[in-house]
């Protein structure tokens, strides 16, 4: 049964079992490579894309449950052009190997739009569902300060 | 150590291959040089070589002979070789290095193309400094001949020489465009590279040149690449270090569609799928 969304703001009609995870239909079916398998069970974030504007783990959503929403993943978090969260990431040097990066600016994303301006504590706690293993965390905090700073 | 180099005019500019004797991670032989340069891009402007090459348009052609793994090899080792060129950093453009340890094997890592242990930047360090001291040398070699001046008056700046008696400039992609090349590499000892007070770009802010791809998603990962047929594979191992399995009943697995092997081992199974979601759930 063909499932219908969008993605990055173009229409998608996907022929796939209903159970098969949005990540990989993402990744294989539209060659979107940039959202990133990492642990497969919802505890990393490097999977992360923004589902009507709210963060996703996508290797945990069905693809049926995407039927008639709005997908975007880091291809089409500013296309064409770096937006002031991918602008401070350069700034602040922040990506090591960079793996995670993905995830990490989509769940950024999501929260300076619910959040415009958010507090040190807020950054720590919403950023807390993305793991790094380079460690580049504190440059992650920095790198949203600086978003916020200078928009 | 003595070296050796050959200088092969291009397509469309200078090239240059490295060969080094007397260091074994360097040593090569014609033909691995050869197949190097075979190996470059086709496409007349682009004339790349085992190490870089100077384009008439102004584009220089650095290789990257290591892996970049977060730490920014793949910045380091051409921004050195940039440096003694005294090529302009901003048209500079990295290319990624074929697989081959005779030419491009880590002097400090026991000859290999190996990208561990901090041992790239130390160990390339004066290999990639003599190289690029020996393609400016070239250079300025060509720019004093064509204007009939000793080498001693000329000085460079990025991607530029410059005769300052006369104000006279070539840019390096000019001379490219006439330049000849001595079948002997010129001699550079390591006294006459660049004193540390002379770097335009060693030790200033540079930005690491991936950065851009990985902040929006073109980064490329070994998980990215796809080959035509291709399977995936997942491993599942034991929860406890050197357990094992007591009986297998993969007949939940082999229901899955797209898998076409499930492979065990004495700690293991390996499962192999058309396509990896089946791998990551099998």
């Amino acid at each position: 049964m063909a499932i219908n969304f969008s993605v990055n703001g173009r229409p998608v009609s996907v022929n796939a079992p209903e159970s098969t995870r949005l990540l990989w239909v993402l990744r294989e079916e539209l060659k979107l490579s940039g959202t990133k398998f990492g642990c497969g069970a919802g505890q990393c974030g490097a999977c992360m894309v923004h589902i009507d504007g709210e963060r996703m783990f996508s290797c945990l959503m069905p693809v049926a449950a995407a039927q008639g929403k709005a997908v975007t993943t880091i291809e089409g978090l500013s296309p064409g052009r770096m937006n002031a969260l991918q602008r401070a990431w350069l700034a602040e040097s922040v990506p090591q190997c960079g793996y995670c990066q993905s995830g990490q600016l989509m769940s950024a994303a999501a929260l300076l739009a619910a959040n415009p301006r958010p507090t040190r504590a807020e950054i720590k706690d919403h950023m807390s569902a993305n793991v790094c293993r380079c460690g580049t965390y504190p440059r992650i905090v920095r790198a949203i300060e600086r978003a916020v700073r200078e928009g | 150590m003595t070296t050796r180099r050959e200088f092969m005019v291009g397509a469309a500019g200078l090239t240059f291959t490295v060969l080094v004797d007397g260091c074994a991670a360097m040593r090569t032989e014609e033909r691995s040089a050869g197949a190097a340069l075979a190996s470059a891009p086709a496409g007349g402007a682009k004339a790349v070589n085992a190490w870089a090459s100077l384009a008439q348009d102004g584009t220089v052609y650095i290789v990257n002979p290591a892996v970049e793994m977060g730490q920014g090899s793949q910045t380091a080792i051409p921004l050195i070789i940039a440096e003694e060129m005294d090529a302009d950093w901003s048209r500079v453009v990295i290319v990624p290095a074929a697989p081959d340890d005779k030419i491009y094997g880590n002097p400090g890592f026991r000859g290999l193309m190996y990208t561990a242990g901090s041992a790239t930047v130390t160990g390339y360090w004066d290999v990639a400094r003599t190289f690029g001291a020996q393609v400016r040398r070239v250079v300025m070699e060509n720019a004093a001949r064509k204007w009939d001046v000793p080498l001693a008056e000329l000085s460079t700046e990025p991607s530029t020489v410059v005769h300052a008696k006369t104000g006279r400039r070539l840019s390096y992609g000019e001379i490219a465009a006439f330049a000849q090349v001595p079948a002997a590499a010129p001699t550079i000892r390591l006294e006459e590279l660049k004193k540390p007070e002379q770097y335009r770009l060693i030790g200033k802010d540079v930005m690491r040149v991936e950065l851009p791809t990985k902040v929006n998603g073109t980064a490329q990962y070994s998980i990215d690449v796809q080959l035509p047929g291709m399977l995936y594979g997942a491993v599942l191992r034991g929860p406890v270090e050197g357990t094992s399995p007591l009986t297998i009943d993969d007949a939940q697995a082999r229901a899955v569609a797209g898998v076409v092997r499930i492979v065990p081992s004495a700690r293991s199974r390996a499962w192999c799928a058309s396509c990896p979601w089946p791998s990551a759930s099998a």
